[in-house]
């Protein structure tokens, strides 16, 4: 199987280069206002909950953290895919930026977490909780996916040899979505699903949908910046680079 | 396939050349399980709940102490990349590899569990199962550990690293694992988390060697 051209297109570097600093700003301005909206929404004006209080407002940084750190590992891993399978060099710079985005957002998907279980379940961790344990999973997949990368010398064998790590440990992100539907937990089920009406009236849905969608343009745009960033460390020596550099001087 | 198998031949017969790695593994793995019944002085209720998790997890590292051995001597002095230069498929190497680690560092350790078992104070059927999940546990934490170790080969004094990428993905072999023994050991039936071992290991033989052989090959000069 081969790529459409018009992508092998959009994948040489300076377009991508050109590309990603001309969508870079929209998509972190408009991800920080809605992550403003959403955030005043979801702290003021949203109804406390009957069961819980005040406390479950914290699912308004909870919810969106722990499914971009999900949706990036996915990103990290099908860029590695395309790099390994196709040998693209773009997607494995895209991969290498993600990866530490990822890991930011599954650290306060765990710190979020641990705060919220405390006053919920009365400890911050449980080691038989299998969200738990396979979150935590993830975040040493993320961060051995780095280390070996950055452990490497060679970029090419390092981009081959993380990209192969990251693959296997697609295997966690089905567990990670089906653990509380699998396992007895201490963790809730789901409260919004793609099939099903939503288990949560409308006046706290919304600013968890307008935080998601602020998160995921936040961390595209971060997303971007790093991959432009590891492009033009990739192509230092390009022709391209030097030309865009001594048109800044 | 027979290239395979006379890979395997040639791994014995370096193995038993370094005979001493293996009796070091065995001593470690004995001496370490000793160690947690030394210093936690623990009654011998405390022991034998214990158990099944500090063999397992002593079993998983004296394992990890081995994997520099499976690829690193081979990629030092060139051995892999002229095998990796020949028509044999990368993902037959890996498994004949694996399958020699296994018979040497894995097995050995399968055989003395029910020996350690009863120094816990694990009794009657936990006896056999404790075995029987680390027969089934152990080759799929090989085969993980080969691709991490195929990952790492590279690098000198990698087995930390390895060590950190093995861990989280051998977490599933090791719960099912201990949880097997102590149904085993409670009274109830333990058929449940053994078929999970018996399943981690169908999928780990379908597809590890074929990432360990890529691994290989991304990793080779």
């Amino acid at each position: 199987m081969r790529l459409p051209n018009w992508l092998h297109k959009f994948a040489s570097p300076p377009h991508f280069y050109r590309i990603a600093a001309r969508i870079e700003p929209w998509m972190l301005w408009s991800g920080l206002a809605a992550i403003a909206v959403g955030a005043f929404g979801g702290l003021l004006l949203a109804p406390p909950d009957y069961q819980q209080g005040d406390a479950y407002r914290i699912i308004y940084f909870h919810v969106p953290a722990a499914y971009l750190a999900m949706q990036l590992y996915a990103l990290m891993a099908i860029g590695s895919a395309i790099g390994l399978i196709w040998r693209m060099k773009l997607a494995y710079a895209i991969a290498a930026a993600a990866a530490p985005v990822g890991l930011a957002f599954t650290g306060l998907a765990l710190a979020t977490g641990m705060l919220w279980g405390k006053p919920m379940w009365g400890a911050y961790w449980s080691w038989g909780d299998a969200r738990l344990t396979s979150v935590l999973v993830m975040f040493f997949l993320y961060l051995g996916y780095m280390l070996l990368h950055a452990s490497l010398e060679e970029r090419s064998t390092a981009d081959r040899a993380a990209g192969i790590l990251a693959v296997v440990g697609v295997v966690n992100l089905p567990i990670i979505k089906f653990s509380v539907e699998w396992w007895s937990s201490l963790h809730q089920g789901p409260t919004i699903s793609r099939l099903a009406a939503p288990a949560i009236t409308w006046d706290m849905l919304w600013p968890l949908l307008v935080m998601v969608a602020g998160s995921v343009l936040f961390s595209m745009a971060v997303t971007l910046t790093r991959a432009r960033a590891e492009v033009l460390l990739r192509e230092r020596s390009a022709r391209w680079v030097r030309d865009a550099a001594e048109a800044c001087a | 396939m027979r290239i395979g198998l006379a890979v395997l031949r040639n791994e014995f017969l370096i193995y038993f050349k370094k005979w001493i790695h293996i009796i070091v593994n065995i001593a470690f793995f004995i001496f370490s399980t000793s160690l947690f019944s030394l210093v936690a002085g623990l009654e011998q209720e405390l022991l034998a709940e214990w158990g099944a998790g500090v063999i397992w997890v002593v079993a998983l590292l004296s394992m990890l102490l081995a994997m520099p051995l499976l690829f690193q001597p081979d990629r030092e002095d060139g051995t892999l990349d002229l095998m990796l230069l020949s028509a044999v498929d990368p993902a037959w190497l890996a498994l004949a590899k694996a399958a020699a680690n296994w018979c040497v560092f894995g097995l050995p350790l399968v055989l003395l569990s029910p020996l350690l078992g009863a120094s816990y104070g694990l009794e009657g059927i936990a006896l056999l199962v404790l075995p029987a999940t680390l027969a089934l546990g152990t080759p799929a934490l090989i085969l993980l550990a080969a691709v991490a170790a195929a990952l790492t080969a590279g690098l000198r004094r990698g087995v930390g690293l390895l060590a950190l990428l093995v861990l989280p993905l051998a977490l599933p072999i090791l719960l099912f694992g201990v949880r097997a023994t102590e149904l085993a050991a409670d009274g109830f039936p333990a058929g449940a988390p053994l078929m999970m071992l018996g399943a981690f290991l169908l999928a780990a033989l379908g597809l590890l060697p074929w990432a360990a052989g890529a691994a290989l090959r991304a990793t080779a000069n």
